[in-house]
Protein backbone atom coordinates (compact mmCIF):
# COMPACT_ATOMS: atom_id res chain seq x y z
CA UNK A 1 0.00 0.00 0.00
CA UNK A 2 2.90 2.65 0.64
CA UNK A 3 4.43 1.96 -2.34
CA UNK A 4 1.21 2.46 -4.40
CA UNK A 5 1.68 5.75 -2.35
CA UNK A 6 4.76 6.37 -3.54
CA UNK A 7 4.15 5.74 -6.90
CA UNK A 8 1.33 7.71 -6.53
CA UNK A 9 3.44 10.73 -5.37
CA UNK A 10 5.92 10.34 -8.08
CA UNK A 11 3.25 10.21 -10.84
CA UNK A 12 1.50 13.33 -9.27
CA UNK A 13 4.40 15.44 -8.10
CA UNK A 14 2.49 16.22 -4.89
CA UNK A 15 4.99 17.71 -2.28
CA UNK A 16 6.30 14.97 -1.40
CA UNK A 17 8.34 15.53 1.77
CA UNK A 18 5.16 15.77 3.80
CA UNK A 19 4.12 12.56 1.89
CA UNK A 20 7.07 10.86 2.88
CA UNK A 21 7.19 12.09 6.21
CA UNK A 22 3.85 10.65 7.13
CA UNK A 23 4.49 7.32 5.73
CA UNK A 24 7.57 6.99 7.56
CA UNK A 25 5.52 8.09 10.88
CA UNK A 26 3.16 5.99 10.08
CA UNK A 27 5.83 3.22 9.49
CA UNK A 28 7.35 3.70 12.70
CA UNK A 29 4.27 3.71 15.08
CA UNK A 30 2.89 0.17 13.29
CA UNK A 31 6.99 -1.13 14.08
CA UNK A 32 6.55 0.03 17.59
CA UNK A 33 3.16 -1.76 18.09
CA UNK A 34 4.59 -4.79 16.93
CA UNK A 35 8.06 -4.34 18.99
CA UNK A 36 5.87 -4.21 21.70
CA UNK A 37 3.74 -7.32 20.72
CA UNK A 38 7.18 -9.29 20.35
CA UNK A 39 8.15 -8.40 23.39
CA UNK A 40 4.91 -9.19 25.79
CA UNK A 41 3.12 -11.86 23.86
CA UNK A 42 0.66 -12.45 26.80
CA UNK A 43 0.14 -9.27 28.32
CA UNK A 44 -1.62 -7.15 26.48
CA UNK A 45 -1.96 -4.14 28.20
CA UNK A 46 1.61 -2.49 27.48
CA UNK A 47 0.80 -3.23 23.19
CA UNK A 48 -3.12 -1.60 23.88
CA UNK A 49 -1.02 1.40 25.43
CA UNK A 50 1.19 1.67 22.82
CA UNK A 51 -1.13 1.43 19.90
CA UNK A 52 -3.60 4.04 21.46
CA UNK A 53 -0.68 6.51 22.45
CA UNK A 54 0.27 6.12 18.36
CA UNK A 55 -3.07 6.90 17.56
CA UNK A 56 -3.51 9.75 19.62
CA UNK A 57 -0.07 11.56 18.68
CA UNK A 58 -0.63 10.45 15.20
CA UNK A 59 -3.69 12.76 15.17
CA UNK A 60 -2.62 15.80 17.70
CA UNK A 61 -5.74 14.70 19.72
CA UNK A 62 -6.30 15.83 23.36
CA UNK A 63 -6.53 12.02 24.13
CA UNK A 64 -8.34 8.87 23.30
CA UNK A 65 -9.53 5.42 24.23
CA UNK A 66 -9.20 1.89 22.70
CA UNK A 67 -12.07 -0.59 23.66
CA UNK A 68 -12.42 -4.14 22.94
CA UNK A 69 -15.77 -5.43 21.82
CA UNK A 70 -17.26 -8.00 24.41
CA UNK A 71 -20.41 -9.11 25.37
CA UNK A 72 -22.56 -6.67 23.40
CA UNK A 73 -20.35 -4.01 24.84
CA UNK A 74 -17.18 -2.18 24.51
CA UNK A 75 -15.21 -1.77 27.14
CA UNK A 76 -11.94 -0.07 27.47
CA UNK A 77 -8.75 -1.44 27.78
CA UNK A 78 -6.66 1.61 27.77
CA UNK A 79 -7.18 5.39 27.69
CA UNK A 80 -5.09 8.96 27.10
CA UNK A 81 -5.41 12.09 28.24
CA UNK A 82 -6.53 14.02 30.98
CA UNK A 83 -7.59 11.81 33.44
CA UNK A 84 -11.76 11.32 33.52
CA UNK A 85 -13.87 11.95 36.68
CA UNK A 86 -16.70 9.94 35.16
CA UNK A 87 -15.24 6.75 34.59
CA UNK A 88 -13.71 6.07 37.97
CA UNK A 89 -10.66 3.88 38.56
CA UNK A 90 -12.21 0.74 37.61
CA UNK A 91 -10.28 -1.54 35.28
CA UNK A 92 -12.07 -3.25 32.27
CA UNK A 93 -14.64 -1.21 32.67
CA UNK A 94 -17.45 -1.81 30.46
CA UNK A 95 -18.50 1.40 28.64
CA UNK A 96 -22.30 2.13 28.81
CA UNK A 97 -23.90 2.42 24.98
CA UNK A 98 -27.55 3.47 25.31
CA UNK A 99 -29.22 3.78 21.78
CA UNK A 100 -28.37 6.67 19.64
CA UNK A 101 -24.79 7.93 21.16
CA UNK A 102 -22.04 7.73 18.77
CA UNK A 103 -20.99 3.89 20.26
CA UNK A 104 -24.06 1.95 20.13
CA UNK A 105 -24.23 4.10 16.20
CA UNK A 106 -20.81 2.56 15.62
CA UNK A 107 -22.03 -1.59 17.00
CA UNK A 108 -24.74 -1.01 14.85
CA UNK A 109 -23.38 -0.04 11.47
CA UNK A 110 -19.45 -0.76 11.94
CA UNK A 111 -18.38 2.02 10.41
CA UNK A 112 -16.70 5.19 11.27
CA UNK A 113 -18.20 8.50 13.05
CA UNK A 114 -16.79 11.80 12.86
CA UNK A 115 -18.65 14.21 14.82
CA UNK A 116 -17.02 17.49 14.45
CA UNK A 117 -18.39 19.36 17.39
CA UNK A 118 -19.97 16.66 20.07
CA UNK A 119 -21.49 20.20 21.82
CA UNK A 120 -23.38 21.11 18.37
CA UNK A 121 -24.48 17.07 18.30
CA UNK A 122 -28.51 17.03 18.42
CA UNK A 123 -27.92 14.82 21.00
CA UNK A 124 -26.14 16.22 23.45
CA UNK A 125 -28.40 19.60 23.51
CA UNK A 126 -31.29 16.21 24.03
CA UNK A 127 -29.14 16.54 27.14
CA UNK A 128 -28.40 12.38 26.63
CA UNK A 129 -26.07 11.87 30.06
CA UNK A 130 -23.48 10.30 28.29
CA UNK A 131 -22.93 12.85 25.81
CA UNK A 132 -23.14 15.25 28.13
CA UNK A 133 -20.23 14.20 30.53
CA UNK A 134 -18.22 13.59 27.38
CA UNK A 135 -18.56 17.13 26.49
CA UNK A 136 -18.68 18.43 30.15
CA UNK A 137 -16.62 16.43 32.03
CA UNK A 138 -14.06 15.77 29.86
CA UNK A 139 -14.57 18.45 27.75
CA UNK A 140 -14.97 16.41 24.29
CA UNK A 141 -15.45 18.57 21.27
CA UNK A 142 -14.22 16.91 17.84
CA UNK A 143 -14.73 13.18 18.43
CA UNK A 144 -13.63 10.53 16.38
CA UNK A 145 -14.55 6.55 16.47
CA UNK A 146 -13.04 3.70 14.52
CA UNK A 147 -14.21 0.68 14.76
CA UNK A 148 -11.70 -2.34 14.20
CA UNK A 149 -13.13 -4.85 11.82
CA UNK A 150 -11.45 -8.28 11.54
CA UNK A 151 -13.49 -9.99 8.66
CA UNK A 152 -16.53 -7.85 9.07
CA UNK A 153 -16.71 -8.49 12.85
CA UNK A 154 -15.95 -5.76 15.24
CA UNK A 155 -13.67 -6.52 17.67
CA UNK A 156 -13.10 -3.11 19.40
CA UNK A 157 -13.21 0.26 18.41
CA UNK A 158 -10.10 3.66 18.67
CA UNK A 159 -12.04 6.90 20.03
CA UNK A 160 -9.87 9.73 19.90
CA UNK A 161 -11.20 13.71 20.89
CA UNK A 162 -9.74 16.83 20.86
CA UNK A 163 -10.84 19.76 23.58
CA UNK A 164 -11.12 22.45 20.34
CA UNK A 165 -13.79 22.39 17.61
CA UNK A 166 -11.01 20.99 14.76
CA UNK A 167 -12.22 18.20 12.29
CA UNK A 168 -9.66 15.45 11.75
CA UNK A 169 -8.29 15.72 8.39
CA UNK A 170 -8.93 12.97 6.15
CA UNK A 171 -5.58 11.98 5.95
CA UNK A 172 -5.50 11.73 9.32
CA UNK A 173 -8.63 9.43 9.56
CA UNK A 174 -6.98 7.64 6.44
CA UNK A 175 -3.82 7.08 8.21
CA UNK A 176 -5.73 5.85 11.27
CA UNK A 177 -8.09 2.89 9.55
CA UNK A 178 -4.71 1.61 7.92
CA UNK A 179 -3.01 1.59 11.12
CA UNK A 180 -5.93 -0.16 13.25
CA UNK A 181 -6.30 -2.51 10.35
CA UNK A 182 -3.05 -3.99 10.72
CA UNK A 183 -2.72 -2.94 14.60
CA UNK A 184 -6.17 -5.43 14.76
CA UNK A 185 -4.33 -8.65 12.62
CA UNK A 186 -1.54 -8.09 15.64
CA UNK A 187 -4.14 -8.37 18.00
CA UNK A 188 -5.23 -11.37 16.74
CA UNK A 189 -2.80 -13.27 16.43
CA UNK A 190 -1.93 -12.41 20.81
CA UNK A 191 -5.51 -13.83 21.50
CA UNK A 192 -4.28 -16.98 19.94
CA UNK A 193 -1.42 -17.43 22.50
CA UNK A 194 -3.55 -15.93 24.91
CA UNK A 195 -5.99 -18.91 25.03
CA UNK A 196 -3.46 -21.34 25.01
CA UNK A 197 -2.22 -19.59 28.36
CA UNK A 198 -5.67 -19.75 30.01
CA UNK A 199 -5.93 -23.35 28.58
CA UNK A 200 -2.46 -23.88 30.55
CA UNK A 201 -3.87 -21.78 33.35
CA UNK A 202 -7.10 -24.22 33.69
CA UNK A 203 -5.35 -27.51 33.36
CA UNK A 204 -2.58 -26.15 36.43
CA UNK A 205 -5.24 -25.39 38.40
CA UNK A 206 -7.49 -28.86 37.67
CA UNK A 207 -4.34 -30.44 39.01
CA UNK A 208 -4.42 -28.19 41.93
CA UNK A 209 -8.03 -29.20 42.61
CA UNK A 210 -7.22 -32.83 42.04
CA UNK A 211 -3.88 -32.93 44.39
CA UNK A 212 -5.94 -30.99 47.03
CA UNK A 213 -9.29 -33.46 46.91
CA UNK A 214 -6.67 -36.29 46.67
CA UNK A 215 -5.13 -34.80 50.42
CA UNK A 216 -8.90 -34.03 51.48
CA UNK A 217 -9.05 -36.34 54.49
CA UNK A 218 -5.73 -35.97 55.74
CA UNK A 219 -6.11 -32.49 55.47
CA UNK A 220 -9.16 -32.60 57.68
CA UNK A 221 -7.05 -34.77 59.92
CA UNK A 222 -4.24 -31.52 60.15
CA UNK A 223 -6.93 -29.38 60.90
CA UNK A 224 -8.40 -31.20 63.33
CA UNK A 225 -5.43 -31.28 65.06
CA UNK A 226 -5.23 -28.05 66.23
CA UNK A 227 -8.90 -28.21 66.49
CA UNK A 228 -8.62 -30.42 69.36
CA UNK A 229 -6.14 -28.65 70.92
CA UNK A 230 -8.49 -25.75 71.23
CA UNK A 231 -11.44 -27.63 72.17
CA UNK A 232 -9.51 -29.37 74.83
CA UNK A 233 -8.01 -26.24 76.54
CA UNK A 234 -10.88 -24.37 76.19
CA UNK A 235 -12.58 -26.85 78.17
CA UNK A 236 -9.38 -26.38 80.90
CA UNK A 237 -9.52 -23.30 81.03
CA UNK A 238 -13.21 -23.55 81.97
CA UNK A 239 -12.74 -25.84 84.78
CA UNK A 240 -9.82 -23.92 86.34
CA UNK A 241 -12.00 -21.09 86.71
CA UNK A 242 -15.38 -22.89 87.72
CA UNK A 243 -13.77 -23.82 91.43
CA UNK A 244 -14.10 -22.15 94.35
CA UNK A 245 -11.41 -20.27 94.31
CA UNK A 246 -10.71 -19.83 90.46
CA UNK A 247 -6.74 -20.21 89.29
CA UNK A 248 -6.83 -16.93 86.83
CA UNK A 249 -3.12 -17.91 85.92
CA UNK A 250 -4.03 -21.00 84.70
CA UNK A 251 -6.72 -19.90 82.79
CA UNK A 252 -5.32 -17.71 81.17
CA UNK A 253 -2.46 -20.18 79.90
CA UNK A 254 -5.01 -22.60 78.80
CA UNK A 255 -7.08 -19.73 76.77
CA UNK A 256 -3.53 -18.06 75.33
CA UNK A 257 -2.96 -22.13 74.33
CA UNK A 258 -6.40 -22.34 72.49
CA UNK A 259 -6.01 -19.27 70.50
CA UNK A 260 -2.82 -20.55 69.30
CA UNK A 261 -4.56 -23.85 68.26
CA UNK A 262 -7.07 -21.73 66.72
CA UNK A 263 -4.76 -19.74 64.67
CA UNK A 264 -2.74 -22.62 63.33
CA UNK A 265 -5.79 -24.00 61.86
CA UNK A 266 -7.18 -20.96 60.29
CA UNK A 267 -3.34 -21.06 58.33
CA UNK A 268 -3.83 -24.35 57.20
CA UNK A 269 -7.36 -23.48 55.73
CA UNK A 270 -5.97 -20.48 54.12
CA UNK A 271 -3.07 -22.93 52.38
CA UNK A 272 -5.52 -24.66 51.00
CA UNK A 273 -7.79 -21.52 49.73
CA UNK A 274 -4.67 -20.54 48.54
CA UNK A 275 -3.87 -23.45 46.75
CA UNK A 276 -7.52 -24.01 45.11
CA UNK A 277 -8.05 -20.61 43.92
CA UNK A 278 -7.58 -19.79 40.38
CA UNK A 279 -5.56 -16.51 39.97
CA UNK A 280 -2.63 -15.93 37.53
CA UNK A 281 0.65 -16.22 38.20
CA UNK A 282 2.60 -14.10 40.36
CA UNK A 283 6.02 -12.66 40.63
CA UNK A 284 6.62 -12.71 44.69
CA UNK A 285 9.75 -13.03 46.14
CA UNK A 286 9.82 -16.66 47.62
CA UNK A 287 11.24 -18.26 50.69
CA UNK A 288 11.25 -21.89 49.36
CA UNK A 289 12.33 -23.40 52.37
CA UNK A 290 8.81 -22.29 54.13
CA UNK A 291 6.91 -22.85 51.19
CA UNK A 292 8.10 -26.29 51.50
CA UNK A 293 7.15 -26.38 54.72
CA UNK A 294 3.49 -25.59 54.54
CA UNK A 295 3.44 -28.16 51.75
CA UNK A 296 4.65 -30.52 54.47
CA UNK A 297 2.46 -29.60 56.90
CA UNK A 298 -0.66 -30.64 54.47
CA UNK A 299 0.83 -33.69 53.72
CA UNK A 300 1.62 -34.62 56.62
CA UNK A 301 -1.72 -36.80 57.20
CA UNK A 302 -1.11 -38.32 54.14
CA UNK A 303 2.39 -39.63 54.92
CA UNK A 304 1.10 -41.03 58.26
CA UNK A 305 -1.65 -43.11 56.78
CA UNK A 306 0.63 -44.70 54.62
CA UNK A 307 3.44 -45.53 57.25
CA UNK A 308 5.51 -43.12 55.48
CA UNK A 309 8.63 -41.03 57.49
CA UNK A 310 8.86 -37.71 56.49
CA UNK A 311 12.03 -35.64 57.05
CA UNK A 312 13.43 -32.65 55.78
CA UNK A 313 16.89 -31.48 55.29
CA UNK A 314 16.92 -27.93 54.58
CA UNK A 315 20.18 -25.42 53.62
CA UNK A 316 19.49 -22.30 55.57
CA UNK A 317 20.38 -19.03 54.13
CA UNK A 318 19.35 -19.38 51.12
CA UNK A 319 18.26 -16.93 48.15
CA UNK A 320 14.75 -16.27 47.51
CA UNK A 321 13.19 -17.21 44.47
CA UNK A 322 11.13 -14.76 42.36
CA UNK A 323 8.04 -16.48 41.13
CA UNK A 324 4.63 -17.90 42.09
CA UNK A 325 4.97 -19.49 45.75
CA UNK A 326 1.57 -21.10 44.93
CA UNK A 327 2.64 -22.46 42.09
CA UNK A 328 5.64 -23.75 43.60
CA UNK A 329 3.89 -25.38 46.34
CA UNK A 330 2.24 -26.99 43.28
CA UNK A 331 4.85 -29.02 42.36
CA UNK A 332 5.99 -29.96 45.99
CA UNK A 333 2.20 -31.49 46.69
CA UNK A 334 2.22 -33.27 43.07
CA UNK A 335 6.12 -34.83 43.96
CA UNK A 336 5.54 -35.73 47.69
CA UNK A 337 2.35 -36.83 47.22
CA UNK A 338 3.53 -39.43 44.36
CA UNK A 339 5.99 -40.34 46.20
CA UNK A 340 4.11 -41.16 49.41
CA UNK A 341 1.78 -43.48 46.71
CA UNK A 342 4.88 -45.04 45.14
CA UNK A 343 5.88 -46.74 48.44
CA UNK A 344 2.52 -47.44 49.47
CA UNK A 345 2.65 -50.11 46.87
CA UNK A 346 5.73 -51.69 48.26
CA UNK A 347 5.67 -53.79 51.55
CA UNK A 348 8.39 -54.79 53.54
CA UNK A 349 10.78 -52.62 53.84
CA UNK A 350 10.80 -48.99 55.70
CA UNK A 351 8.79 -45.97 54.10
CA UNK A 352 11.34 -43.12 53.86
CA UNK A 353 10.52 -39.63 52.07
CA UNK A 354 13.63 -37.17 52.20
CA UNK A 355 12.62 -33.30 51.18
CA UNK A 356 15.72 -31.37 50.91
CA UNK A 357 17.02 -28.11 49.75
CA UNK A 358 20.24 -26.94 49.03
CA UNK A 359 22.54 -24.06 47.13
CA UNK A 360 23.39 -24.78 43.33
CA UNK A 361 26.27 -23.95 42.35
CA UNK A 362 26.04 -22.99 38.58
CA UNK A 363 21.81 -22.81 38.64
CA UNK A 364 20.87 -21.16 41.94
CA UNK A 365 18.90 -23.64 44.68
CA UNK A 366 17.85 -27.33 44.17
CA UNK A 367 15.20 -29.27 45.38
CA UNK A 368 14.98 -32.60 45.98
CA UNK A 369 12.50 -35.54 47.11
CA UNK A 370 13.74 -38.98 47.08
CA UNK A 371 11.78 -41.78 48.57
CA UNK A 372 12.12 -45.99 49.10
CA UNK A 373 9.34 -46.90 46.59
CA UNK A 374 9.79 -49.19 43.67
CA UNK A 375 11.68 -46.53 41.59
CA UNK A 376 11.83 -45.58 38.07
CA UNK A 377 12.82 -48.92 36.84
CA UNK A 378 14.54 -50.14 33.23
CA UNK A 379 12.51 -47.40 31.00
CA UNK A 380 13.47 -44.20 30.36
CA UNK A 381 13.36 -41.65 33.26
CA UNK A 382 12.26 -38.65 30.89
CA UNK A 383 9.00 -40.95 29.97
CA UNK A 384 7.07 -40.04 33.66
CA UNK A 385 6.72 -36.52 32.50
CA UNK A 386 4.93 -37.52 29.67
CA UNK A 387 1.95 -36.06 29.31
CA UNK A 388 -0.87 -38.38 29.71
CA UNK A 389 1.63 -40.96 30.89
CA UNK A 390 0.62 -43.02 34.32
CA UNK A 391 1.63 -46.09 36.04
CA UNK A 392 -1.99 -45.27 38.22
CA UNK A 393 -4.86 -47.05 37.07
CA UNK A 394 -7.00 -43.60 37.76
CA UNK A 395 -4.12 -41.33 37.26
CA UNK A 396 -4.47 -38.79 34.42
CA UNK A 397 -0.72 -38.16 33.90
CA UNK A 398 -0.74 -34.06 33.81
CA UNK A 399 0.90 -33.66 36.77
CA UNK A 400 4.53 -34.04 36.69
CA UNK A 401 4.30 -32.26 32.75
CA UNK A 402 2.28 -29.39 34.87
CA UNK A 403 5.26 -29.55 37.22
CA UNK A 404 7.90 -29.49 34.38
CA UNK A 405 6.40 -26.59 32.78
CA UNK A 406 6.16 -24.55 36.57
CA UNK A 407 9.51 -25.52 36.54
CA UNK A 408 10.59 -23.98 32.98
CA UNK A 409 8.68 -21.36 33.96
CA UNK A 410 11.08 -20.22 36.77
CA UNK A 411 13.77 -20.90 34.73
CA UNK A 412 14.67 -24.36 36.25
CA UNK A 413 14.97 -28.03 35.28
CA UNK A 414 13.30 -30.96 36.79
CA UNK A 415 14.77 -34.17 36.13
CA UNK A 416 14.25 -37.87 37.89
CA UNK A 417 17.14 -40.29 38.79
CA UNK A 418 16.92 -43.36 40.61
CA UNK A 419 17.98 -43.23 44.10
CA UNK A 420 20.03 -45.47 46.11
CA UNK A 421 19.47 -48.90 47.31
CA UNK A 422 15.97 -48.51 45.99
CA UNK A 423 13.26 -45.50 44.52
CA UNK A 424 13.83 -42.69 43.30
CA UNK A 425 14.90 -38.87 43.23
CA UNK A 426 13.01 -36.01 41.83
CA UNK A 427 14.61 -32.79 41.72
CA UNK A 428 14.48 -29.83 40.08
CA UNK A 429 16.47 -26.03 40.16
CA UNK A 430 15.53 -23.02 40.37
CA UNK A 431 17.15 -19.62 39.98
CA UNK A 432 18.02 -17.89 42.28
CA UNK A 433 16.79 -14.60 42.57
CA UNK A 434 19.61 -11.69 41.56
CA UNK A 435 19.08 -8.10 43.57
CA UNK A 436 20.98 -6.27 40.84
CA UNK A 437 18.30 -3.92 38.66
CA UNK A 438 17.18 -4.93 35.42
CA UNK A 439 18.14 -1.78 32.65
CA UNK A 440 15.95 0.67 31.99
CA UNK A 441 13.98 0.76 29.14
CA UNK A 442 14.64 3.36 26.42
CA UNK A 443 12.00 7.00 26.70
CA UNK A 444 9.29 6.03 23.99
CA UNK A 445 9.26 9.19 21.91
CA UNK A 446 5.55 9.86 21.73
CA UNK A 447 4.03 12.65 23.86
CA UNK A 448 3.64 11.29 27.38
CA UNK A 449 -0.07 10.37 27.85
CA UNK A 450 -1.55 9.68 31.46
CA UNK A 451 -2.11 5.92 32.28
CA UNK A 452 -5.06 4.25 33.43
CA UNK A 453 -4.90 0.77 35.95
CA UNK A 454 -3.83 -1.94 33.84
CA UNK A 455 -7.20 -3.69 33.22
CA UNK A 456 -7.94 -7.11 33.69
CA UNK A 457 -7.55 -9.00 30.14
CA UNK B 1 -1.23 -40.58 94.70
CA UNK B 2 -0.49 -43.14 92.23
CA UNK B 3 -4.39 -44.10 91.39
CA UNK B 4 -4.87 -40.11 89.43
CA UNK B 5 -1.38 -40.13 87.74
CA UNK B 6 -2.41 -39.96 83.98
CA UNK B 7 -0.44 -40.45 80.92
CA UNK B 8 -0.69 -38.21 78.25
CA UNK B 9 1.52 -40.16 74.87
CA UNK B 10 1.13 -37.72 71.77
CA UNK B 11 3.94 -36.69 69.05
CA UNK B 12 1.43 -33.36 68.77
CA UNK B 13 3.18 -30.90 71.43
CA UNK B 14 -0.04 -28.73 71.63
CA UNK B 15 -2.16 -31.34 71.96
CA UNK B 16 -0.05 -32.98 74.46
CA UNK B 17 0.05 -30.18 76.42
CA UNK B 18 -3.37 -29.17 76.27
CA UNK B 19 -4.69 -32.92 77.49
CA UNK B 20 -2.03 -32.16 80.53
CA UNK B 21 -3.90 -28.98 81.30
CA UNK B 22 -7.00 -30.68 81.06
CA UNK B 23 -6.41 -33.74 83.61
CA UNK B 24 -4.79 -31.16 85.80
CA UNK B 25 -7.83 -28.97 85.88
CA UNK B 26 -10.21 -31.65 86.67
CA UNK B 27 -7.22 -32.44 89.60
CA UNK B 28 -5.91 -35.28 88.52
CA UNK B 29 -1.45 -35.35 88.20
CA UNK B 30 -0.80 -35.72 84.61
CA UNK B 31 2.65 -36.09 82.36
CA UNK B 32 3.09 -35.20 78.59
CA UNK B 33 5.21 -37.80 76.81
CA UNK B 34 6.26 -37.17 73.23
CA UNK B 35 6.42 -40.92 71.95
CA UNK B 36 5.46 -44.26 73.25
CA UNK B 37 9.33 -45.01 73.10
CA UNK B 38 9.57 -42.45 75.91
CA UNK B 39 6.47 -43.32 78.33
CA UNK B 40 7.78 -47.14 77.71
CA UNK B 41 11.55 -45.47 79.17
CA UNK B 42 10.05 -44.07 81.58
CA UNK B 43 10.70 -44.84 85.44
CA UNK B 44 7.11 -43.90 87.00
CA UNK B 45 5.33 -46.26 83.56
CA UNK B 46 4.14 -48.59 86.17
CA UNK B 47 2.32 -45.89 88.59
CA UNK B 48 0.13 -44.36 86.11
CA UNK B 49 -3.66 -45.21 86.71
CA UNK B 50 -4.61 -44.45 82.98
CA UNK B 51 -2.61 -43.59 79.67
CA UNK B 52 -4.18 -41.71 77.09
CA UNK B 53 -2.52 -42.50 73.58
CA UNK B 54 -2.62 -41.31 70.04
CA UNK B 55 -3.01 -44.03 67.82
CA UNK B 56 -1.07 -42.22 64.94
CA UNK B 57 2.39 -41.58 65.81
CA UNK B 58 6.02 -41.32 64.09
CA UNK B 59 7.36 -44.47 65.14
CA UNK B 60 5.87 -46.87 67.63
CA UNK B 61 2.07 -46.28 67.36
CA UNK B 62 -1.26 -46.78 70.02
CA UNK B 63 -2.16 -50.06 69.00
CA UNK B 64 1.56 -51.21 69.48
CA UNK B 65 2.43 -49.38 72.39
CA UNK B 66 -0.82 -51.25 74.04
CA UNK B 67 0.88 -54.83 72.96
CA UNK B 68 4.14 -53.48 74.00
CA UNK B 69 2.41 -52.84 78.24
CA UNK B 70 1.14 -56.29 77.90
CA UNK B 71 4.20 -57.77 76.91
CA UNK B 72 5.31 -56.17 80.51
CA UNK B 73 1.84 -57.20 81.95
CA UNK B 74 1.48 -53.53 82.91
CA UNK B 75 -2.13 -53.34 83.46
CA UNK B 76 -2.88 -49.88 83.50
CA UNK B 77 -5.91 -48.71 80.90
CA UNK B 78 -5.14 -47.33 77.94
CA UNK B 79 -7.92 -45.24 75.98
CA UNK B 80 -6.95 -44.37 72.50
CA UNK B 81 -7.55 -41.26 70.63
CA UNK B 82 -7.72 -40.66 67.05
CA UNK B 83 -7.65 -37.99 64.15
CA UNK B 84 -8.53 -40.14 61.16
CA UNK B 85 -11.80 -41.44 60.51
CA UNK B 86 -10.39 -45.18 59.73
CA UNK B 87 -13.53 -47.74 60.71
CA UNK B 88 -11.50 -50.75 61.18
CA UNK B 89 -9.76 -48.71 63.99
CA UNK B 90 -12.88 -49.38 66.62
CA UNK B 91 -12.18 -53.15 66.17
CA UNK B 92 -8.19 -53.14 66.23
CA UNK B 93 -9.14 -51.16 70.21
CA UNK B 94 -11.31 -53.26 71.11
CA UNK B 95 -9.44 -56.45 69.76
CA UNK B 96 -6.12 -55.56 72.30
CA UNK B 97 -8.11 -54.32 74.99
CA UNK B 98 -8.21 -50.88 74.44
CA UNK B 99 -9.96 -48.86 76.98
CA UNK B 100 -12.02 -47.08 74.16
CA UNK B 101 -10.64 -45.18 70.89
CA UNK B 102 -12.10 -41.60 70.54
CA UNK B 103 -11.67 -39.48 67.42
CA UNK B 104 -10.44 -36.01 67.40
CA UNK B 105 -11.88 -33.16 68.14
CA UNK B 106 -13.52 -35.20 70.87
CA UNK B 107 -16.28 -34.76 73.08
CA UNK B 108 -14.41 -33.26 76.27
CA UNK B 109 -17.17 -35.14 78.77
CA UNK B 110 -16.80 -38.43 77.12
CA UNK B 111 -12.90 -38.17 77.54
CA UNK B 112 -13.10 -37.08 81.25
CA UNK B 113 -15.68 -40.29 82.00
CA UNK B 114 -13.67 -42.49 80.40
CA UNK B 115 -10.49 -40.97 82.19
CA UNK B 116 -12.33 -41.94 85.49
CA UNK B 117 -14.07 -45.11 85.40
CA UNK B 118 -10.19 -46.22 84.32
CA UNK B 119 -8.93 -44.37 87.32
CA UNK B 120 -11.48 -45.94 89.54
CA UNK B 121 -10.60 -49.65 87.99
Amino acid sequence: MFLKRLANIVRHRVPYREQVAEIAEQQAAITEVLLAIASSPHDLQPIFETMLANATSFCVATGGSLFLFEKGGLRVVARAGPPNPYLADRNGFMFPVPSGTPHAHLIETKSPLHIKDLAADPRYLKQEPLIVTLVEAMGVRTHLILPMLREDELIGAFAIFRKEVRPFTDKQINLLAAFAAQATIALESTRRERQIRELQMELAHANRIATVGQLSSSIAHEVNQPLASVVVSSRAALNWLSVENPDLDKARQSIAHAVEGASRAADIVGRIRDLIKKAPPRKDLVDINEAIREVIVLTRGEAQKNGVLAQTLFAEGLPLVQGDRVQLQQVMLNLIINAIQAMSEVAGRARNLHVTTSRDAAEGIRVAVLDSGPGLGTSNPERVFESFYSTKPNGMGIGLSICRSIVEAHDGRLWAVSNQPCGAVFQFTLRAYETASAPQPLEAPNTHMASWPKSEI
Amino acid sequence: MTLHFVAIVDDDEALCSSLVDLMRSVGYRAEPFASAEALLMSAELSGFGCIIADVHMSGMNGLRLIQELRELEITTPVILITALPDTHLDEKAVSIGAQGLLRKPFEISALLDRVERSLLK
